[in-house]
């Protein structure tokens, strides 16, 4: 899988709409009013915050290679998916990533797996005491207290937990590569894990493209470990899977401004006495808007500019802001971007 | 007598290691203790018990995260859980937790870093301390000149303490290191316990090849030919990435390892280097604290250290079960001009330093004047700490003396690939020793490094071949 074919799906879904700067806000997962809004309306959701540690040098090369490629243009600033990256896009198969949901909190997951599997592995050969293979104490702890509740845990559990493994991958419907990759990074006794060079060398994949495997595969074991419908079936992997859904996907601050918000408090207000920026309290703002369907806009736009920008949004397919601005000096950006977001599911 | 009954009875142990008897004695009636004892002789025993025989937290100044977490497993393994490490990677919630829970803590590990902020030195300071530790104390004289200024404030924060008895601990310390770390410690009447630092079960060689391209051809050979586990030493991430890269296409099981590779594998490189499954490590300095394999045979330095303490310590890592092992450092002459190099850079020079006042007085911000001044970001921490007690003639001619300091030790170096007599001998010559008996197998000058004893070809492993993912399970659990 390559980080080009990730950043063609959403400059698709874009196309002609945003800048390449967008794509990389929202797989690094900025949280600023304009992504959120744009991740809903496009329907990008599953790739926000997908990478949150992407490099410029390699963003830049992943596109660097469509454009040579001829898959997308750039112009204005502006990016197009061509005819020939139109029918790129259509071949390559259904990415199944979940960002928005986990938001790189994948990888506490794993580590409590790749611990928990060590342990077992090293308690089945009656071995107390070794290395462990993370040093996060909070791993730790959480590893211990599922060990705790896993009364028998020296005899049974690490066939116990083999057999949800076994079962949860293949449930999951991940490739048979993903799977490898996934019980390759695991250590156990006498099998420590791979390094991701050696698994390239295994597989001739690169790495980049291995952990894009990887980060999909883990997203997937999440969904089926977490979900409540077999809990049953993977009582461990139920336990390992607790805590890793943002549970609200407000940031800490945008909270704390969404509670004076709903007492009534003016934006001008919440900044003053949150001494922040208008600005940064208008994001919020947006951010609380694009999740929350019964968003009281009325507070901020008058019904019938809400219904004239969404008219010009149907029938001339604009969505850019400042094509949208033009067109209604009036209105300021901040307005704009919460009718777009009060729009979602309502297809253009 | 009754210490070696504590000892039985809290560790298990029937014999002190040569050293950590006197040490842990001195350090029971309140003397401040410099223990200079060598790599793999149970350091931190000499903290440990005595912490465990006494009231009050053991507190321990630590340079690197690894090896801070490193120790807290091992005390932890050992069944003692009041312990715990405060660093710069904890949240402040988790920083919390361990100040509201101060009181069950005995052994507290903390970076110089961290002990030097305001609110930590006044958190810190009210604590009844038995026993101050600094562990690797040689960093004092090594790191706190030009890399972490924050050692050399330690002593503040002694006094500042109540001046609780002070452990520097480390295993390498000439006259001069042995000096720095008593007076910036401000030790009073300290005892000072040294072991030797001679390993009669290394065998050291000096390898002196024509071009860098030698190196290479000479490691692919040596490594074909004889058996790990071993550690190369390189000067920098690139050359371990190409080195390693060359290495594994002859078939030998090795991978490199330094700070700029991702954390999960760097605990699977060590992982698979403890159990074997590879049986090379090619390696920055950042590899080696806090890793324990004892079985080690070679340590091959591509690149010479900065100092001889430098070589010492990373040689030192090789046979620490006690079995015959060999040292090698290879050598071509403009090796002298590259290493002058990388341990000059971060010392700026005095135009520089006069361009960074400047851009300091116009009201440019620190990061930005030392940028214009073209001061690395090391660099500029040094001037800072240098100008906040010194005037700017002072921290010049402290420059001056320093880029001298470094410039000697790195002449131990060169002395010692160009050595005539005995390179065991010239090793301890610099730390003021000499040693009793010449070894069977000495070193490459006395012509006695044979090392028939290595030939072997097991370094080779078979390539590596994924399984599939149900029998990789099955392999780890059932």
């Amino acid at each position: 899988m390559k980080l080009s074919s990730i950043i063609l799906k959403i400059a698709e879904k874009m196309d002609g709409q945003r800048s390449l700067n967008a794509s990389l806000h929202v797989l690094r997962g900025k949280r600023s009013g304009q992504t959120l809004q744009d991740i809903d309306y496009f329907s990008i959701k599953p790739y926000f915050s997908l990478l949150p540690k992407l490099a410029d040098s390699t963003f830049a090369e992943a596109v660097r290679a469509l454009q040579h490629e001829g898959l997308i243009r750039e112009s204005e600033g502006i990016v197009t998916v061509t005819e020939k990256g139109k029918r790129t896009e259509k071949e390559l198969r259904v990415f199944h990533f979940d960002g928005w949901n986990y938001r790189g909190r994948e990888e506490i997951f794993f580590l409590r797996l790749v611990l928990l599997v060590q342990t077992l592995s090293q308690l089945r050969e009656s071995r107390n005491s070794f290395h462990p293979i993370t040093n996060d104490r909070k791993i730790q702890q959480f590893v211990k207290e599922v060990l705790r509740s896993l009364y028998d845990a020296r005899q049974n559990s690490a066939r116990y937990l083999a057999g949800e493994l076994l079962l949860a991958l293949e449930m999951t419907g991940i490739s048979d590569l993903q799977a490898s990759i996934l019980s390759h990074r695991l250590t156990g006794v006498d099998a420590s894990g791979w390094t991701w060079e050696q698994l390239e060398e295994a597989t001739s994949e690169p790495v980049a493209s291995l952990q894009l495997e990887y980060l999909e595969a883990l997203h997937r074991l999440i969904a089926v470990s977490e979900s409540e419908e077999f809990a049953e079936k993977l009582p461990i992997l139920h336990k390992l899977a607790y805590g890793i859904r943002i549970e609200t996907p407000l940031t800490d601050s945008t909270a704390i401004t969404k509670k004076l918000f709903d007492q009534g408090v003016s934006i001008e207000e919440i900044a003053s006495t949150r001494q922040l920026k208008v600005n940064t309290i208008e994001d919020h703002i947006s951010e609380i808007a694009a999740n929350d369907r019964d968003f009281p806009i009325l507070r901020f736009v008058k019904r019938e500019d809400q219904l004239a920008v969404k008219m010009e949004v149907k029938n001339n397919d604009v969505k850019r802001l400042r094509l949208l601005k033009d067109k209604f000096p009036h209105l300021s950006y901040f307005q704009l971007r919460l009718i777009m977001s009060t729009m979602k599911g309502e297809h253009v | 007598m009754e210490l070696h009954h504590e000892l039985k009875v809290r560790f298990g142990f029937d014999e002190f290691r040569p050293g950590q008897e006197s040490v842990i004695r001195s350090i029971l009636g309140r003397n401040d203790t410099l223990a200079i004892l060598p790599t793999g002789m149970g350091k931190s025993l000499c903290y440990q018990l005595p912490g465990e025989m006494q009231d009050g937290l053991v507190l321990i100044i630590s340079p690197l995260v690894s090896l801070m977490e490193d120790q807290v497993a091992s005390i932890r393994r050992r069944g003692e859980k009041r312990v715990a490490a405060v660093n710069s990677f904890l949240s402040s919630e988790q920083r919390k937790y361990i100040f509201d829970e101060i009181h069950k803590i005995k052994f507290l590990f903390i970076s110089p870093e961290m002990i030097s902020r305001p609110d930590m030195t006044n958190f810190l300071m009210r604590l009844p301390i038995s026993i101050l530790v600094v562990d690797e104390a040689h960093c004092i004289s090594q790191w706190g000149f030009d890399f972490r200024p924050d050692y050399l404030r330690l002593g503040e924060f002694i006094h500042l303490a109540g001046n609780p008895p002070v452990l520097a601990l480390t295993a390498t310390a000439d006259a001069r290191v042995e000096a720095d770390i008593i007076h910036y410690l401000q030790m009073s009447k300290p005892t000072v316990i040294r072991q030797s630092l001679d390993r009669p079960n290394l065998t050291y060689a000096v390898q002196q090849l024509e071009t860098e391209a030698d190196k290479t051809t000479w490691l692919k050979e040596r490594l074909i030919t004889t058996k790990g586990p071993g550690i190369i030493y390189v000067a920098s991430r690139k050359r371990a990435e190409e080195l390693t890269r060359v290495l594994q296409q002859e078939g030998i099981t090795i991978a490199s390892y330094h700070a700029g590779k991702e954390a999960g594998d760097r605990n699977i490189i060590q992982q698979q280097f403890l159990t074997g499954e590879i049986s090379w490590i090619c390696a920055t300095n950042a590899f080696g604290m806090g890793v324990h394999k004892d079985d080690i045979r070679q340590v091959i330095h591509d690149q010479m250290p900065a100092s001889a303490a430098a070589y010492v310590q990373e040689a030192g890592r090789a046979g620490r079960d006690g079995e015959r092992s060999s040292a090698i450092l290879l050598y071509v002459t403009d090796d002298e001009q590259k290493v002058r190099f990388i341990v000059q850079k971060d010392l700026p020079d005095e135009p520089q330093v006069h361009h960074f006042m400047a851009m300091r007085a116009s009201g440019q911000s620190i990061e930005s004047s030392a940028e214009l001044a073209g001061i690395s970001e090391t660099g500029s921490r040094v001037v800072q700490y240098y100008l906040e007690s010194l005037t700017l003639e002072d921290v010049l001619k402290t420059f001056t003396k320093l880029k001298y300091d470094k410039e000697e030790k790195l002449r131990q170096m060169i002395a010692y690939v160009h050595e005539k007599t005995c390179l065991r001998g010239k090793l301890l010559s610099y730390f003021d020793e000499t040693f009793q008996t010449n070894p069977d197998m000495c070193c490459s000058v006395c012509g006695t490094a044979n090392d028939d004893w290595l030939l072997s070809n097991e370094s080779l492993g078979n390539r590596r071949r994924l399984l599939q993912w149900e029998e990789r399970i099955q392999l780890l659990l059932c």
